[in-house]
């Protein structure tokens, strides 16, 4: 019933799919994880692509701030799982050291990524189907020494509004 | 024959001392936070209040599964421990089994049914006075384990019970029709007893190798909500 009833709003309304933009220097591509960070409440989830330098865990620092979460944010390739005490929790995964996608089920995905917190997944490809259904995508690009080319899609009606939320406030940031 | 339990497959933990006549000491860990400290303190708590030194018990019974990860690992791990140290025997109960001897007798089909997130509940399909179980623990949507009951029972009434029963409520009743039964949601936990009724204690655990029951393989998610 609930389908339907989205289905609808969605032919009303229509979620933001993808946005591209540039960012010019790491506090930039910061801004854009605080501004979405404000956004997010729980049971959402950004996934992180991109190369090794791309920026990921600059986002991920951002998205951490804007959730109200001041301490160190670091990159937490080895440790898997980092948790901030943000205005939710804030699940902080890396999933560089993933040999196989089926390896997520060593740690509590159902938990963090369908839990009371925000997921914010680095190698965010490797973990297949593991991975929610509703969710948000960064693929970070370098395109100069500071400079990133960064595309944000949303896979679900959920993120959806968070992109299209995410868009404005982007637009009209001073 | 005193036997400790614990049950941290739940967000509702608690320890236990279960002797032949029934629960003698009882302590309930509030907030599901699956901290080893505080179990172990509670673990203390009900072998004080039950006169008993761990060396005076018969055994340890654990709830193995399916059920939180987090809280499953420490409450397993709390088991393993207390095992090393005294050499006492761990015993393993199956959550859904557990819960299904927790609703007492009745004719209805009994399913107990846990809330795995990512839209799927962990469930099983029990019938009789002793539980017997009808079919394996699986994770899967709610509708789905509501054609598998319906698969097995055709029109039998059907007794769901468990975090999962409360969480996932509409749908189940959807997927059942009229057959489903929702259990008094004031007992959705597996209890002291029920947890060593459904343990087998002729056939202790190896601690070595033992794990919590974990349900391998996903099936694709699908909307989310972010908030709220």
């Amino acid at each position: 019933m609930r389908r339907h009833g989205s289905a609808v709003l969605s032919e009303v309304r229509l979620p933001a799919r993808s946005h591209s933009l540039r960012t010019a220097s790491p506090s930039e591509t910061e801004g854009l994880g605080r501004h979405l960070g404000r956004l997010l409440g729980p049971g959402g989830f950004v996934g992180l692509i991109g190369e090794l330098g791309s920026g990921k865990t600059v986002v991920a620092r951002g998205i951490a701030r804007g959730l109200e979460y001041d301490g160190y944010v670091g990159s937490p390739s080895f440790v898997i799982v980092n948790e901030y005490a943000g205005r939710v929790p804030v699940y902080h995964i890396d999933l560089y050291r993933l040999a196989d996608a089926r390896e997520i089920e060593t740690i509590d995905y159902r938990g963090l990524f369908f839990g009371s917190g925000v997921a914010v997944v680095e190698w965010a490809e490797r973990g297949g189907e593991y991975l929610p259904g509703d969710r948000l995508e960064i693929a970070m690009t370098i395109t100069g020494r500071t400079s990133r080319s960064i595309e944000i899609s949303s896979t679900g009606p959920a993120h959806g509004e968070v992109l299209t939320s995410f868009v404005r406030v982007w637009k009209e940031r001073g | 024959m005193a036997f400790l339990t614990i049950e941290t497959s739940t967000p509702f933990e608690h320890v236990a001392i279960v002797e032949e006549a029934g629960v003698v000491a009882e302590r309930a860990l509030e907030g599901g936070r699956s901290r080893s400290d505080e179990l172990l303190a509670a673990v203390d708590d009900v072998l004080r209040g039950a006169g008993l030194t761990v060396r005076e018990l018969e055994g340890i019974v654990v709830s193995a599964g399916p059920g939180r990860f987090t809280g499953l690992r420490v409450g397993i791990a709390t088991a393993k421990g207390l095992s090393a140290a005294s050499g006492l025997p761990v015993f393993a109960a199956s959550t859904l089994a557990a819960l299904a001897l927790a609703a007492g007798p009745t004719e209805d089909l009994v399913c107990p049914v846990l809330d795995a997130r990512r839209g799927e509940v962990y469930g099983a399909v029990f019938e009789g006075e002793e539980a017997r179980r009808l079919t394996d623990d699986a994770a899967l949507p709610p509708s789905d384990f509501g054609d598998l009951i319906r698969g097995i029972g055709g029109d039998r009434t059907a007794l769901l019970l468990g975090t999962g029963a409360t969480a996932c409520r509409s749908e189940l009743a959807e997927a059942l029709g009229g057959n489903g039964r929702f259990a008094d949601p004031e007992i959705p936990i597996p209890t002291p007893s029920a947890l060593v009724a459904a343990a087998d204690r002729s056939r202790p655990v190896d601690p070595a190798s033992f794990e919590p029951t974990y349900i391998r393989g996903v099936v694709p998610s699908g909307p989310g909500k972010v908030g709220g």
